[in-house]
């Protein structure tokens, strides 16, 4: 399966082949905002920004050089990544670009397959001398926006090809369930809140039973904030990463701050709500199965690590009537490595069920 | 009533007038044409199937891909049959050519080529008729399959040979054994 394939049988060949190869189970997670990796032969999770911010090296000295993360191109250019990007941006009142969009990937940013391959061949690490397995996680289809998720799906199969390694697509919101409901037998519903799309699983003892998405997320609620307050989106990412609390507490005495985090409680309590109503009507009209069962929510993804998002959640959720008994809403137990964590749960499996 | 069950493990597949599931599963495909069933699952490269009628009493009536198959192997026959008809066909009007007496010989020799040719395409048509079998099972994970040449042309390569990177990668300890996880998840995918 791996690399190192020789079509010519010659005794090198015969020993290559009789040589057991380490297998190696993976978890990738392809976010808008972060990208993240589980390993089967490490207990670390690692986890990167999904951001770069291309910039002339002139203008970025040799002692700043040796502090930030950054890629080069033999052109000499200069993609400041990760978290230093966002750092960056704000210095100089940019934009950063990012590779992906509304959890696809970008339809604008022509260095973002180079860029991304590098960050995550250096995020999966050594691969070398062993057969890798990797689930990646891609979004469901959007029932709110137009574009497929095929060429996202075949670029990242592409890229991971590129790396020797044999890969196969999850959906994310199912990668949820396979890491939070064990204990129910992977019953439940999943919803990730990411970055770029808020994705949806109903599942019923692992079985898929509904998978959709919406494009209405983390990056929408900046961009609503940012139109109304008139800022750059990135700023108004950087405040609510800092200070914002849905709990309503708040030690913030900055007036214009004070603005942005009321601005971000209302959008955060419109996409909950928005979500929901979806929620329910997809499951009216597409879960045909009946389930007696009463079955979990976990929630999880970037946008739904603000303080009392979750209690938000229950209150939205508690002015609906449900097609479907609830058992518990809880959030996932690290809502930025969950989706990796399921993700490299679901390789394990079917690695065991190929008997490796 | 009738009931597919897929026994292969881990696919996602759609069908029309389905939800999209994955395997394993049983489910109800009474208002469906069974033969588009059978369409779309040799579409997903699902093998490991049968269809299970279920009538209120009585015997059950299994179908199992075998008995889709059947069709392809009929239509291999047939167009084996055709090959062959056409190639005695041929075969007798190379004998008449040959056994005229005042013919043009280069003329003959262009003819006999020409059916030759013919011949030769006739047989290619056939060939790629016979490619209608059932899809090989698709691999679960995918990597290292060989590209098609077409349309490798027009994707960009990715080439990191010449890139450089320095990297912002924070680590965050994994608390749980997922070991037992792996388990349950196995076992379901089993059944």
């Amino acid at each position: 399966m791996g690399k190192g394939k020789v079509a010519d049988v010659n005794e090198e060949t015969i020993e290559k082949k009789e040589k057991p190869k380490n297998v190696v189970s993976i978890g990738l997670d392809v976010g808008t905002m972060h990208l993240a990796c589980s390993r089967s032969d490490s207990e670390d999770v690692k986890i990167t920004r999904n951001v770069f911010l291309k910039v002339d090296k002139e203008d970025v000295s040799i002692s700043q050089l040796s502090n930030i993360s950054y890629v080069e191109n033999e052109d000499h250019e200069m993609f400041i990544i990760g978290s230093d990007a966002f750092e960056f941006a704000n210095i100089f009142g940019q934009e950063v670009s990012r590779p992906m969009e509304k959890g696809l990937i970008s339809p604008k940013e022509i260095a973002a397959i180079d860029v991304i391959t590098l960050m995550l061949k250096d995020l999966i690490g050594d691969t070398k001398d062993k057969e890798v397995y990797c689930s990646y996680s891609i979004p469901a289809e959007a029932i709110d926006e137009g574009r497929s998720v095929t060429y996202h799906e075949n670029v990242f199969a592409r890229i991971l090809n590129s790396l020797g390694v044999n890969h196969t697509a999850v959906n994310e919101a199912m990668a949820i369930i396979y890491s939070e409901c064990a204990k129910e037998k992977f019953s439940g519903i999943g919803i990730s809140f990411g970055a770029g799309m808020a994705n949806v699983a109903i599942s019923y003892k692992g079985v898929e039973a509904l998978t959709f998405s919406t494009a209405k997320a983390g990056d929408w609620i900046d961009r609503m904030v940012a139109a109304d307050l008139d800022m750059v989106a990135n700023r108004v990412t950087n405040l609510k990463e800092k200070y914002m609390k849905l709990s309503g507490e708040s030690t913030v005495k900055n007036k214009k701050t004070k603005r942005v985090l009321e601005a971000l409680f209302y959008y955060h309590k419109a996409l909950i709500d928005y979500t929901v109503k979806k929620i329910i009507k997809e499951f009216d009209e597409k879960v045909d199965i009946e389930i007696d069962d009463e079955i979990p929510i976990v929630i999880s993804g970037g946008t739904s690590l603000p303080e009392g998002f979750v209690p938000l959640f229950k209150k939205v959720l508690s002015t609906y009537e449900l097609p479907f008994e609830v058992s518990e809403i809880r959030q996932a137990k690290n809502p930025l490595t969950a989706v990796a964590n399921g993700l490299l749960i679901r390789t394990m499996a079917d690695v065991k069920g190929m008997g490796k | 009533m009738i009931i597919l069950k897929i026994t292969q493990l881990g696919q996602t597949i759609e069908i029309p007038g389905l939800p999209t599931f994955r395997s394993p599963v049983d489910i109800d495909i009474t208002n469906l044409d069974m033969r588009k069933v059978a369409m779309y699952l040799k579409a997903s490269s699902i093998e490991q199937y049968k269809i299970v009628s279920k009538p209120g009493t009585g015997n059950r009536k299994t179908y199992t891909n075998k008995d889709f198959e059947k069709r392809y192997s009929q239509q291999e026959d047939l167009s084996k049959l055709s090959v062959d008809k056409r190639f005695d066909k041929l075969e007798k009007m190379m004998a008449s050519l040959l056994i005229k007496k005042d013919g043009n010989v280069d003329s003959e020799k262009e003819q006999i080529t020409d059916k030759l040719d013919n011949l030769e395409k006739l047989f290619r048509k056939g060939q790629f008729q016979l490619v209608n079998k059932p899809l090989p099972t698709e691999i679960l994970f995918k990597g290292d399959e060989p590209e098609i040449e077409e349309l490798d042309s027009f994707i960009p390569e990715i080439n990191l040979s010449d890139m450089t990177i320095k990297s912002d990668i924070k680590i965050i300890k994994r608390d749980d054994d997922i070991e037992d996880s792996v388990d349950i998840l196995s076992s379901l995918m089993k059944k």
